[in-house]
């Protein structure tokens, strides 16, 4: 009797642990899911833009430490509330988006604090030039939708570029070299 | 003897004019100096914990008023209008949503105001801005603290121009804007781009 319920038991947490073990595929909602820039702007204050547009998805087994992110950003959908700055950032001086239409990032290093995403490491492609990129995790929460009845993951992540390393040098040193990234994502477990 | 004394009386008048030179700068500096909103550095952006889990943000564009401030002085008044209309999240059904009645009801409120008179500086850099928001129809004290300040000579107005980032919270439920909480935090930080063009006396 006690050896089968210890059995059963031991049965019980492997299953459980098989469960956890296995990956995860969320898909990002894009409703939650926004790249903002920030740029210091002659020293003074900080000018801030946004990505309207993006799709992707997350895979991710909390048990493992592992995971897979990878996200493509539209950069004709800058928006800054300035409509003759979003037309020049698209132009060939910033993103020229007519030759590079979007930028992506993957992400394939998933560094965990207990069971919350700390940190993503992967590669950005942006102009064609593809460099490693830290997201560093400032928020990181799973819940249940009360809508959807499915499980969300998500939060804030934060990493800073230097653009000229991806080639867009113009208006150095005036505007400057390091752009910080702001990045709210949630995704839906599928 | 003569000349000793001419030379004293022209000192004596140098030094008074210089007082006077003195005098005469210290009263400009304490004018205070008004600048005019650049409407493409100024933006109030607010962001808001959604489930625990991620920032939401949005953006109002649309800021006018004057600010006048005087460095010399440490002196300097604040008085904003702010157009809701034009939030923008970048999702045009959650805009909607947020205009409605259940959030700004802008057909009702289609601006909100910030009146602040209490300016505290460090040397001549603004330090905080203590006032008055009037949002929703509901008016509460407002600080918003500077995380930069600073002026420069713009290379292609000459002129002066003033700006800085500031931050404040508030408590939307206080303003009559509880929708969704706690889901959606009562806690909603205010990021404020701003800059200011010095214009002529």
């Amino acid at each position: 009797m006690k050896k089968s319920l210890v059995l059963a038991a031991v049965l019980l947490a492997a299953g459980a642990g098989v469960a956890q073990a296995e990956t995860a595929t969320y898909g990002i909602d894009p409703t939650h899911t926004f790249v903002s820039f920030e740029a210091n702007h002659f020293g003074t204050s900080t000018l801030r833009g946004r990505f309207d547009k993006k799709e992707g998805s997350v895979s991710f087994d909390r048990a493992g430490k592992t995971g897979k992110a990878e996200i493509t950003i539209d950069m004709k959908s800058v928006n800054t509330g300035v409509g003759p700055l979003d037309k020049h950032l698209s132009s060939k001086d910033f993103f020229n988006a007519e030759q590079f239409p979007t930028a992506k990032f993957v992400g394939d290093k998933f560094n965990f604090t207990g069971d919350k995403v700390a940190e993503v490491t992967g590669t950005l492609t942006l102009l064609g030039k593809s460099q490693p990129v830290t997201l560093k995790a400032v928020n990181f929460n799973c819940y249940t939708n009360p809508m959807f009845k499915r499980e969300v993951c998500g939060g804030d992540f934060e990493t800073t570029l230097v653009r000229s390393a991806y080639g867009m040098s113009y208006g150095l040193p005036g505007i400057p070299d390091n752009i910080r990234l702001v990045i709210q994502i949630e995704a839906i477990k599928q | 003897m003569k000349v000793q004394s001419f030379a004293r009386g022209a000192w004596r008048a140098g030094l008074a004019g210089a007082v006077l030179a003195l005098t005469g700068l210290g009263a400009a500096q304490a004018e205070p100096a008004s600048y005019a909103l650049d409407p493409t550095h100024t933006f109030a952006y607010w962001d808001v914990l959604h489930f625990g889990t991620s920032t939401i943000r949005g953006r109002f564009g649309g800021v006018e008023g004057t600010v006048k401030l005087d460095r010399a002085a440490r002196t300097g008044e604040v008085s904003l209008a702010l157009d809701l209309t034009t939030l923008n999240t970048g999702i045009a059904p959650f805009d909607a949503k947020l205009r409605s009645n259940e959030f700004f009801d802008v057909a009702q409120y289609p601006k909100a105001w910030f009146v602040a008179r209490r300016l505290e500086f460090d040397g001549d850099r603004l330090k905080s801005v203590t006032g008055e928001l009037t949002l929703h129809g509901v008016s509460q004290g407002l600080t918003l603290a500077a995380k930069n300040f600073n002026c420069y000579e713009h290379p292609m107005l000459k002129r002066e121009v003033c700006g800085g980032d500031f931050e404040g919270t508030l408590r939307r439920g206080e303003f009559g804007m509880a929708f969704g909480a706690p889901l959606v935090a009562d806690r909603v930080r205010l990021l404020i781009q701003v800059e200011g063009v010095r214009q002529m006396p």
